[in-house]
């Protein structure tokens, strides 16, 4: 399950150290992937065997798909998609930080994750990024 | 005959519990899809919206990436992390 991090203005996260940092801090995170504004991966991480980078490639993908079936049902302006097998889940968040840079953020999680305590970490590790800049 | 009825209630209960608790066990093995407003309001997509197999199936690729489930789940680790310690750009936390 997810740990509260507590991020003081003057953390001063680069998107790697970040993003690894959610994997540490959240047990259930198995990898996770950030983009930038552009689609572009910017930092990945992984727990050992698991391919960050092929992660990083579908993670616009899913926002895409996201944006379609959203905006089908009125739903404009997905920022933040759940997927949930028994086996496991994938997050996503789309959201700007302090700076006002906006991110994308996937991560996959081990099955029965809480997605509160997800999309809080989450949260929080785009936050840290507004940081540091 | 009022000892007869009470048994076939008893298992007419008994058979009501056992159908609950499949179909709350094949519930809980559907996988579910929730897409939501930056606002935060959730919308659950159904099984037969638009999207809802495009959006699994993207999960299921990623999920087969993320390695198998029951695996250790340590060490955690980036791409870079792996390939050596030559980037000296990030400050120590």
């Amino acid at each position: 399950m997810g740990i509260v991090t507590r991020v003081s203005a003057a953390s001063a996260l680069t998107p790697q150290v970040a993003v690894e940092r959610l994997g540490e801090q959240s047990a259930d995170v198995r990898a996770a992937a950030l983009l930038d504004e552009g689609g572009n991966r910017v930092a990945s991480a992984n727990a050992d065997g698991a391919d960050a980078d092929g992660i990083a490639e579908l993670a616009a993908e899913l926002f895409t798909v996201a944006d379609a079936a959203g905006s089908r049902v009125g739903l404009d302006g997905v920022g933040r998609v759940e997927v949930a097998r028994p086996e496991g889940g994938v997050f996503g968040v789309r959201a700007r930080d302090p700076a006002g840079r906006s991110w994308t953020l996937v991560a996959v999680t081990a099955g029965g994750a809480l997605s509160s305590l997800v999309f809080y970490d989450m949260g929080m590790t785009i936050r840290a990024l507004g940081a540091s800049a | 005959m009022t000892e007869r009825r009470a048994r076939s209630g008893k298992v007419a209960g008994i058979a009501e519990g056992v159908a609950a608790a499949v179909r709350r066990r094949q519930r809980d093995r559907e996988p579910r899809v929730f897409l939501f407003r930056r606002a935060g309001a959730a919308h659950l997509v159904a099984p037969s919206a638009a999207g809802y197999d495009e959006l699994l199936e993207i999960a299921d690729r990623m999920l087969e990436l993320a390695g198998e489930p029951g695996r250790e789940a340590r060490p955690w680790s980036s791409p870079e992390t792996r390939l050596g310690p030559e980037r000296s750009d990030e400050p120590a936390t």
